[in-house]
């Protein structure tokens, strides 16, 4: 059984320095005979930001996987959305696992298309010890990365913690 | 005791000539007496003690919609949030100064909001200012100061309560939240000397006998708040000397063990001031919600003297009945309040002018949204026992979104009332239902149960289990499309006439609906035009077993029978149950159980349970990507085409209308990227409705998600799927030049590898070169 550990100073600091960047890429490809920009609909981006991943938590053992770093990883994340997902780290520091998931599933409402969030909840199912249930949310992001190596790969870290994990 | 031995025998050494016997007599019956007095008072005392130190009421399970959260850029209309504001019951002032008031210039607000609790945390009020334009959220700031606001919470609207069978509804308050002036004019019209007396006003008492005999009935009430308390809490209505009796000993026995803050606090929760069909309203919390639709804190002076104007009769003084008279009654608190000092000339000469601010329907206990609170309850039931659901005063947080539940209920009125009327339907037959859901989070946000959304009766949405005709054709397909090296989009299928054994072993010889058949079609063209011909082949060719199994996996939990006609939609199933199915679908191939409630708080806000989103991939994400793309060509081409005469085209919706044998059901299923609504029309003793998906259901969904945002259909391509125009001349590879050319989802490597003439190119592509080029597009 692999010991999985907790940063929450990095959570932390992640969350606060926030870069902001040129362009955004999205998670997906609209085909071109369909037009976007619905008129009643639309979550314009006020701000582009790049976003810092969350920490995959590794083996304690394992010195195979680099510690966290910023990535090139590019999210149009609202400013409500990095609000919620500091107050979900906070809440997960503070050992409250749950309340943190309950955030993130809030700016899932608002941003339901952002990988970065799936993949937080996926790492909070992870250390709570939901293995099957992280799986399948490092999945859901993975379909929202579009080519985001990085994030692929820390999804990818999950998914394998989570099975040896089983 | 003692002083009484002394008084026997004072009246001894004076009579002594009273026989020594019947001395003995009087003193055993007056022992006994006191004795029996003294057990009774303790007994009083003891029912006292008991309810006042248990808990003293039960308290119906409160349930909640989504809390609204504004964000500058969220999809909304100034129209949408005054609704919002108004169902909450915030009230439009010329300046907000308190929470629950806003104020409205054109497109731009000034709202305070109320403070709550939530599973997640406490939320404080917050003064801000909103702007909105086009139908969007522009700019969210504090109103001092002007610092941009990222997101504020209000507090949730209640939609409805689970009630223990007395019907007893209150909303507990506590003292020190209650307005002063609202205890001063309650002291001064019921209870003058409250802080002074022990439990009862002998004086009060007498007069108000008096008054009563010269009357020859009841005409003045002598009774203190105590007494009023212990009458209302301890004892039955009747007009006894018994009861006076003991509402006296309790009164006593109350003041003697309790300070006057808790029997006055008690009072003012305990307290009759109405009455809603069977549930009665009782304690001025509730009370303030039932006639103003905002909590106490926020009432002004004439809503404050209107419900201690209700203390003293609230049938005789209904305002939404007797509004004169409970205008002279409030008036004379008013006045009184006035000699008290408690407010000036002005106060008054404004409070007697105001209306009486009572909300036209009351914040009825009905719950204005049955159907849905019907997945509430079968949600709950499965965790909680019902007494505690009745009496705890749990608060249950759900899903459901209130703009979007009107719009659903509105959409299905209207179109049940227009095609009833343009097709010359018997009036009164046609029903409907209809199931709204978030797409990512998996949360249910409307459920509409019939034709009358507000009457609490069968919920068709959980409860009709109707056959689904082409409803079932995605999961054919995607049976299919799985085994890309058997099947792709444009491989050919036979229309042609088909003879099956039935499940009864009969043949079975279906038919397409314009009964022609239409030859060889490419698989996208027999889902998007659903040819029951070419499905029915297909359906043969990829095996009934594992169609089942595809049903199962997209989260069909009924059992179905593997019938030739289950190709056709033979399976029934509820509205509901097809909406987790098309969910899944929706939801990229991950498996969800559709939500109705996301979490559960004590009575006192205190996190008690929290219904989590769980997903879990059950179908392969490229075949359902496919199917999609197919589902939205038949919105935009097929079956579905006057759906966008309705929603706008860049909705890009995928959708499949269904049908059944004889025109009994009419369906749509239908999703965008972030909204899946099924629709469902037909009738209750399952004899022909007379319409198609198209011409009915159809109408329904368009109707209702006309009237809500949502993202459009734009999903992330699968990794290994690629697009690929094609031309459907010859199902080749084509282009912009290439008339009518579509573009079309093909898993890895099964594209047509050949170009069409119309493009002018020659050859075969080069797939690894394409798809290379693919990943740098």
């Amino acid at each position: 059984m692999t010991r999985f550990t907790r940063q929450p100073l990095w959570w932390a600091t992640s969350i606060l320095i926030i870069k902001l960047s040129g362009c955004a890429t999205t998670g997906t490809t609209p085909p071109s005979d369909v037009k976007t920009g619905n008129p009643t609909s639309g979550t314009p981006s006020t701000t582009t930001t790049r976003e810092p991943l969350a920490p995959i938590e590794e083996p304690a053992r394992s010195a195979t996987v680099p510690p966290p770093e910023y990535t090139d990883a590019q999210t149009t994340t609202h400013p409500a959305v990095l609000a919620l997902l500091s107050e979900a780290t906070q809440q997960e520091a503070s050992g409250d696992p749950e309340v943190a998931a309950a955030k993130l599933e809030r700016a899932l409402r608002i941003e339901p298309r952002n990988a970065v969030l799936w993949h937080h909840l996926a790492a909070v199912r992870l250390r709570q010890g939901q293995t099957q249930l992280a799986v399948s949310l490092a999945q859901k992001s993975n379909s929202f990365a579009a080519r985001d190596t990085e994030l692929l790969e820390r999804n990818q870290l999950i998914i394998e913690q989570a099975r040896a994990r089983n | 005791m003692f002083p009484l031995l002394v008084w026997f025998k004072k009246l001894n050494a004076k009579r002594a000539a009273i026989p020594h016997f019947w001395r003995w007599l009087l003193l055993v019956i007056t022992v006994i007496g006191m004795l029996t007095s003294w057990a009774y008072v303790s007994y009083l005392d003891s029912v006292v003690k008991a309810k006042f130190e248990g808990k003293r009421w039960a308290l119906p399970a409160r349930v909640y919609a989504r809390p609204l959260e504004l964000y500058p850029g969220m999809s909304m209309t100034s129209g949408q949030f005054v609704q919002e504001l108004t169902s909450l019951g915030y009230y439009d002032a010329p300046t907000p100064k308190s929470s629950g008031s806003y104020r409205r210039k054109g497109n731009s607000f000034s709202v305070i909001t109320r403070a709550a609790t939530f599973w997640d945390g406490k939320e404080p009020s917050i003064a801000f200012r909103a702007e909105f334009s086009d139908g969007v959220l522009n700019s969210l700031t504090r109103a001092t100061g002007n610092e941009a606001l990222n997101l504020v919470r209000f507090d949730p609207m209640q939609i409805g309560s689970i009630y223990p069978a007395h019907n007893e509804d209150r909303i507990l308050v506590k003292l020190s939240d209650v307005p002063p002036l609202l205890i001063k004019a309650l002291l001064a019209i019921e209870d003058r000397d409250f802080y002074e007396h022990h439990g009862i006003a002998p004086r009060a008492m007498f007069r108000a006998l008096f008054a009563n005999l010269r009357a020859g009935g009841t005409v003045q009430g002598g009774s203190t708040i105590t007494q009023q308390l212990v009458k209302n809490f301890f004892l039955t209505n009747e007009r006894t000397l018994t009861r006076k009796i003991n509402e006296i000993i309790m009164a006593l026995e109350l003041e003697r063990r309790y300070g006057k803050a808790e029997i006055l606090e008690t009072y003012l929760n305990e307290i009759y001031l109405g009455q809603d069909g069977a549930r009665s309203i009782h304690g001025f919390g509730l009370a303030s919600q039932f006639y103003f639709g905002r909590p106490l804190t926020e009432l002004r002076t004439e809503h404050i003297a209107l419900l201690v104007a209700l203390v003293k009769g609230p049938s005789f003084y209904d305002p939404r009945r007797h509004q004169q008279r409970t205008r002279q009654r409030r008036d004379l608190v008013l006045d009184t309040l006035l000699s008290l000092n408690e407010i000036n000339d002005k106060e008054l000469k404004r409070a007697k002018v105001a209306d009486l601010g009572i909300t036209k329907v009351a914040a009825s206990g009905v719950t204005p949204f049955p159907a849905f609170l019907d997945l509430v309850r079968d949600q709950l039931i499965r965790d909680y026992r019902e007494e505690d659901l009745t009496s705890e005063g749990l608060q249950i947080f759900t899903t459901l979104d209130p703009l979007v539940q009107r719009s659903a209920d509105r959409a299905m009125v209207n179109q049940i009332h227009q095609i009833e009327k343009s097709r010359r339907l018997p009036p009164g037959e046609l029903q409907g239902a209809a199931v709204v859901v978030n797409v990512e989070g998996a949360e249910v946000l409307a459920v509409v149960g019939g034709r009358d959304p507000n009457f609490a009766g069968f919920n068709r949405a959980r409860d009709a289990v109707r056959q689904i005709g082409s409803l079932v054709k995605p999961a054919v397909y995607l049976t299919a499309l799985k085994n890309p090296q058997n099947y792709t989009p444009v491989t050919l299928l036979d229309d042609t006439a088909v003879s099956l054994k039935a499940g009864d072993g009969k043949q079975w010889t279906p038919e397409n609906y314009d009964h022609q058949e239409h030859g060889e079609v490419p698989l996208y063209q027999a889902l998007a035009n659903s040819y029951n011909l070419a499905t029915a082949h297909l359906g043969m060719a990829v095996g009934l077993p594992n169609i089942v199994d595809t049903l199962h996996a997209l989260g069909v939990e009924r059992e179905i029978d593997a019938y030739p006609s289950l190709l056709l939609g033979a399976a029934s199933l509820t509205p509901l149950e097809v909406t987790q199915m098309y969910h899944t679908l929706a939801n990229g191939g991950f498996h969800a159980p559709l939500r109705a409630i996301n979490a559960v708080l004590t009575a006192d806000g205190k996190p008690l349970q929290r219904f989590p989103l769980s997903i879990e991939r059950t179908v392969d994400a490229s075949a359902v990507y496919l199917v999609n793309t197919i589902m939205q060509n038949a919105v935009r081409e097929g079956t579905g085409r006057s759906l966008y005469s309705m929603v706008p085209s860049s909705l890009a919706v995928a959708g499949k209308t269904g049908t059944s044998n004889d025109l009994r059901d009419s369906w749509f299923a239908g999703f965008t990227h972030d909204r899946l609504a099924v629709t469902w029309m037909g009738r209750d003793d399952d004899r022909p409705a007379r319409l198609t998906g198209a011409e009915g259901a159809l109408r329904v969904w368009g109707d209702l998600m006309s009237g809500i945002s949502a993202q459009p259909g734009v999903w992330a391509v699968p990794d290994n799927v690629e697009l690929v125009w094609i031309d459907p001349a010859t199902n080749l590879r084509g282009d912009d030049a290439c008339p009518g050319a579509v573009q079309l989802g093909f898993i890895a490597g099964s594209a047509p590898t050949n170009y069409s003439p119309c493009t002018g190119l020659s050859g075969t592509v080069d797939q690894t070169i394409d798809w290379i080029r693919g990943l740098f597009q």
